[in-house]
């Protein structure tokens, strides 16, 4: 994306105008100019429309900076101005006009004709140049950078006069101790940095500022003596051995077949069979015997009891919110809340919010239907899948409002309870943030196990009790049929139920014992 | 002038969205609140168009999910092959679909393939669970050895054989699911419900744009 710079928005990548205020959008890494705001391309150094530098002049390390230039004795530098002595003396020419270095051929390189000329010729037998400057003697200036009579006061005032003098020496000592010093400002430096080789400022040095740390490198601390400990060579070694190994090919590598993946192998198959043993045993031995101990949990009576309080022709609104892969502990659940409201004579509507619980539900509604003489469509309708996210159960009960479900209600007040049954929390909560809460609905439900602690605190609400019944798992329609009277497949399966569990603890105890002998053998 | 142009394009596109979600989010808010009946009809349309909409989008995920896995096939990307059998069966069911719901073949393709199929997938689950069980729930650590007595009370709490060791382990099982459980959910369903309200405020103010359409990200 792109900032606007102007209005701060941003852009599609690409944009040449911003989408917010229609301004231009710069380039990425364009430079603009500091002094009259034009954009340069990237690694511009001078800007092209005023010509100022966009780039900082770098300066070369050396151990000593240059000396500063002296071309003449009056008027080109403030600092001497008034200093006679340092005027008159002439600055010796080797240090005014630096003869241009001469590039040194590489080894093998013929030298070009005009290299040979300037062999042999001293600096000093070097032609002048052209031009005004090459008639000058050494400390004279050209015309040009004289300065007029009615200025040269200007350099003599600088000067503190004899009178300012006594005034400072009349500060007195103990005043002058008091006197407040400034850390950082020192006395004006030497004008540092290059001496500018082009433009008006051509010859003057450190004209332009320079802040030597940008072209300074950092030099690098000493560094401590590395000393690897024993076990870093050793691992090390380790990792230079693994990398000079040659290349084996995949196959080899997924066959390692050692006495440690053969156990882990035989563990795991004899795990899958204790587990295959505890479901399969128990349901052909039907025994039974673990019914007995039983108890219907006050969640599960809770939800028995809701059934039971409704009045006889009451309209129940089921929906039916799970898959297949969880049906097997939502099917007797259904079937036995079913069973139990077809004995109180409710007239049931069914929705589902998945597409497969219509045709999960319709089959055990045939079936209870069936038992009950209920017949479709007078005792009992189907509306099948509910499309629609939260918009989802809100739509089947205003549906109900504006008279476009079913003759069974008119409006949602009809509804005397709804029985939720939900494969996972998010159903439940559909309901009861679209349905219950805003149109305060009874409202039960069966939830299958993994969706039990999600669902749990709607029921254990003491403010406003969202959910008055719920059931849990397999074991729920198990407390169920037990509560209600009419044992069915959910009383059956705990036999096995049981057995799993119970052999699911002794695997967690049996791995930890193997975990701490293995643990001691080690040491 | 252009600039102008594609300033003028680029609003309209970011702001007729932002102006439809404000509006509509503002009248089902009103619609929730409040029991006025002309904005309860105008709300009640938009849920039902909310419903149709959502239609569609399956439909056209369907689509969708058909064109990729075309593409796979014609690419001869890796697992082509399953792709073809994907589009197989998404055909199958397509035709066996068309008479309607009720049709016996559709039925027939649900009791005999995607139930037991499913219903096969979960299943597994608890020899991955016992397998699990065997490998993870190690004493490593003082917070291991409290997780590992829960594991083992619920365990033992859930099913009948629990109270046959003593009315303890049920006790216990069900202090676990109704103090520290739910507790720790209660939690949970505040923070999302908090965060529900947060990004609906935000919504409603057009600082996030979810709807798609120009600069939909979040500013």
């Amino acid at each position: 994306m792109i900032d606007c710079p102007h209005c701060g928005a941003a852009n599609r990548e690409g944009s040449k105008f911003c989408g917010d205020c229609g301004q231009p959008l710069g380039v990425a890494g364009e430079l603009a100019c500091p002094m009259c705001d034009t954009p340069n391309r990237p690694g511009s150094t001078v800007c092209t429309e005023c010509g100022a530098r966009l780039a900082p002049v770098s300066v070369p390390l050396t151990e000593e900076s240059p000396e500063p230039l002296e071309v003449g004795e009056e008027g080109l530098s403030l600092e001497s101005a008034g200093d006679e002595e340092t005027a008159a003396e002439p600055s010796e020419p080797s240090e005014v006009e630096q003869p241009p270095d001469i590039p040194e051929p590489l080894p093998g390189e013929p030298m070009p004709p005009w290299v040979k000329k300037l062999e042999g010729i001293s600096p000093e037998e070097l032609p002048a140049e052209e031009g005004e400057e090459a008639s000058l003697a050494p400390g004279e200036l050209p015309d040009w950078l004289e300065v007029p009579p009615e200025f040269e006061g200007m350099f003599t005032e600088a000067a503190p006069t004899a009178e300012e003098e006594i005034q400072r020496g009349e500060i007195p000592s103990w005043l002058e101790v008091l006197r407040p010093t400034e850390e950082g400002v020192g006395e004006p430096a030497e004008p540092g940095g290059p001496v500018e080789t082009t433009g008006l400022l051509k010859g003057i040095k450190g004209a332009l500022a320079v802040e030597p740390i940008l072209a300074i490198p950092r030099r690098a601390g000493p560094v401590s003596p590395f000393l690897p400990s024993e076990t870093a060579i050793e691992r090390a070694g380790l990792f230079e051995t693994i990398l000079r190994e040659p290349v084996r090919p995949n196959a080899e590598i997924a066959r390692p077949r050692g006495r440690g993946m053969l156990l882990a192998s035989t563990i795991r198959w004899i795990i899958y069979l204790i587990v295959a043993m505890a479901v399969a045993v128990p349901m052909l031995l039907g025994s039974n015997w673990t019914a007995g101990y039983l108890r219907a949990s006050p969640p599960t009576v809770a939800f028995y009891d809701t059934i039971e309080n409704l009045a006889p022709e009451s309209v129940v609104l089921i929906s039916h919110d799970y898959n297949p892969g969880v049906a097997a502990e939502m099917a007797p659940q259904v079937e036995v809340v079913l069973d139990h409201l077809m004995e109180r004579q409710a007239r049931l509507i069914n929705v589902s919010l998945t597409p497969e619980g219509p045709r999960l539900s319709q089959r055990i509604l045939d079936r209870v239907a069936e038992a009950h003489g209920y017949v479709l469509g007078e005792d009992y309708v189907n509306l099948g899948y509910v499309v629609g996210v939260e918009a989802g159960p809100r739509s089947v009960v205003e549906g109900f409002v504006s008279g476009g479900g079913t003759d069974f209600a008119e409006g949602i007040e009809d509804i005397a309870l709804i029985v939720e049954f939900a494969g996972a929390p998010t159903y439940l909560r559909l309901w009861l943030e679209q349905v219950q809460g805003p149109y305060q609905v009874p409202m039960v439900a069966g939830v299958s196990a993994t969706a039990d602690p999600f669902a749990r605190p709607y029921y254990r609400n003491l403010a406003r009790s969202q959910l008055l019944g719920m059931m849990t798992g397999l074991v729920g329609a198990a407390e169920y049929e037990r509560h209600s009277g009419y044992p069915g497949v959910a009383l059956a399966s705990m036999d096995s139920q049981s057995v799993v569990h119970v052999s699911v603890v002794l695997l967690v105890l049996i791995g930890n014992v193997a975990y701490f002998s293995g643990r001691s053998k080690r040491g | 002038m252009r600039g102008l142009i594609n300033a003028l394009t680029i609003g309209m596109k970011r702001t007729i969205p932002m102006a439809i979600a404000i509006a509509i989010g503002s009248l089902m808010l009103v619609d929730f609140f409040f029991d006025e009946t002309h904005i309860n009809a105008l709300g009640a349309f938009f849920l039902q168009s909310t419903v149709i909409v959502v239609a569609f989008a399956l439909l056209l995920g369907l689509l969708n999910v058909l064109v990729v896995h075309v593409r796979k096939i014609g690419k001869r990307k890796e697992g082509w092959l399953y792709s073809i059998c994907l589009l197989g069966a998404a055909v199958a069911v397509i035709l066996a679909g068309i008479p309607g719901p009720d049709s016996s073949v559709l039925k027939w393709i649900f009791d005999n393939v995607q139930y037991p199929l499913q219903a096969t997938t979960f299943s597994l689950l608890a020899f991955y669970v016992a397998t699990a069980a065997y490998r993870g729930f190690r004493l490593r650590s003082l917070e291991s050895l409290a997780f590992v007595a829960a594991v083992i009370l619920v365990l033992l709490g859930q099913v009948p054989i629990g109270r046959y060791l003593g009315d303890l382990v049920p006790t216990a099982k069900d202090w676990i699911l109704n103090v520290p459980s739910t507790a720790g959910v209660r939690g949970i369903i505040i923070g999302v419900a908090l965060g529900t309200i947060a990004t609906g405020v935000r919504v409603l103010m057009g600082f996030d744009r979810p709807y798609g359409g120009e600069g939909s990200e979040t500013r």
